[in-house]
């Protein structure tokens, strides 16, 4: 009898561990870009001290991440609104060669269903560029309209 | 005084053994009947937390020495709060197998330590009251509030029981049972899951699950079978019994 009794306290203690507590899976997949040369347009080329600022739904622009010397970033869209509006700094550190650009992306979002944690997760598609200034970008490619993974890059910026 | 004592107690308890072995030479006989019960864990639970109302019977009929043919009914309202999601699940679920009685008893007495097999299905619905979605920390998050219900589920599982029944009382048995579940089918709605199923309760990652209950049951005595009789199904029965 008391052997059956220890049983059914070890069964108890091995089943209440809970796995899915914590959020771990992919959730809304952030914006890839990556920066290219604009006369040798195969090769990558570095962004010196880059700041990326994103205009949230409340019309703050947020600088995402650390200012930073890089051929590719990566950065969150707006998960309210079905645009964000993207800043990309040159220079930052210097004021006299500190350039700014900005573009608008447009989407359609929808919602995905991930895990128990995590919830849901925002998809993008249809996606467009609009209003892109050229004070330091040449031009910028856009290779997928759609924006579900972080797999690989989803822009190309020439400069 | 205190030597008294124990001797007094060890000469009735050696008389009283004694009167048992004499009794044993009688023809011993086991009852077979229905018994019918209901679970108390869902009701303390709910008092613990509020937000799990739930209700379950359960029964047995006894098919001989060692088998009880077993089924549980009950009815779940659960609501989910996790950290990006809150919804509510609502149905009724039933359980059918059997029950394998794995302790000897002696004499007459009628407890059990046992091992069951369940088959389990539910029809159930879900209502996700709100998600919030997010992609960084800088950028505000989107709450949903809009209701939306998912009706019309379905979930079938297996489950692998243990417990025990005691009788404390003529024909009154408290019980305590725990098993192992393992979803066979989950008919998830799109764009959700089924997270929590009645009857099955939470479903993990692997979708399998637990669960417990503690019973108290009343017996109905439908007729009486004598225990030797057929000795042949268990020949360990024989020996003595083990404590």
């Amino acid at each position: 009898m008391k052997k059956y009794l220890y049983l059914l306290i070890v069964v108890l203690f091995i089943a209440s561990c809970e796995k899915d507590n914590i959020c771990i899976d992919p959730t809304t997949p952030h914006l890839i870009i990556r920066f290219y040369d604009k006369t040798n347009t195969a090769n990558l080329k570095t962004v010196t001290n880059l700041k990326v600022s994103v205009e949230n739904s409340l019309n703050e622009i947020v600088n995402i991440g650390a200012i930073t010397t890089t051929d590719s970033i990566s950065l969150p869209l707006n998960v309210d609104v079905d645009y964000s509006k993207i800043y990309l700094t040159k220079n930052v550190n210097d004021t006299s060669l500190g350039v700014e650009d900005s573009f608008d992306l447009n989407y359609v979002r929808d919602e995905v269903f991930v895990s128990r944690s995590c919830g849901y997760k925002t998809i993008y598609s249809n996606i467009t560029i609009d209003n892109t200034s050229n004070n330091w970008l040449e031009n910028i490619a856009l290779l997928f309209t759609e924006v579900n993974n972080e797999d690989q890059a989803h822009i190309k910026i020439f400069h | 005084m205190y030597r008294i004592v124990l001797l007094t107690a060890l000469f009735f308890s050696i008389f009283s053994f004694s009167q048992e072995i004499k009794k044993d030479s009688t023809i011993i006989k086991d009852i077979y009947g229905v018994r019918f019960g209901v679970d108390v864990s869902n009701p303390i639970r709910t008092i613990f937390n509020s937000s799990r109302k739930s209700i379950e019977v359960v029964g047995d009929y006894r098919i001989n020495r060692k088998i009880y043919a077993a089924a549980e009914i009950g009815f779940l309202d659960n609501n989910t709060e996790e950290d990006y999601i809150n919804f509510t699940t609502t149905g009724q679920y039933i359980k059918l197998g059997a029950n394998y009685n794995l302790y000897s008893n002696w004499l007459d007495m009628e407890n059990e330590v046992y091992a069951g097999l369940r088959y389990g299905f539910s029809t159930f619905s879900q209502t996700l009251h709100n998600y919030t979605v997010f992609s960084d920390i800088a950028l505000p998050e989107l709450t949903n509030n809009e209701e939306i219900a998912y009706d019309g589920l379905n979930a079938s599982w297996a489950e692998l029981v243990f417990g025990m029944k005691v009788e404390v009382y003529d024909n009154i048995f408290l019980g305590a049972s725990f098993s192992f579940k393992q979803m066979i089918n989950n008919k998830h709605p799109e764009n959700f899951q089924n997270f929590v199923v009645p009857g099955f309760d939470r479903v993990y990652l692997n979708n399998g699950g637990f669960g417990f209950n503690y019973t108290v049951s009343y017996r109905l005595p439908l007729y009486k079978k004598n225990k030797i009789k057929d000795k042949n199904l268990d020949k360990t029965e024989e020996k003595t019994p083990k404590k």
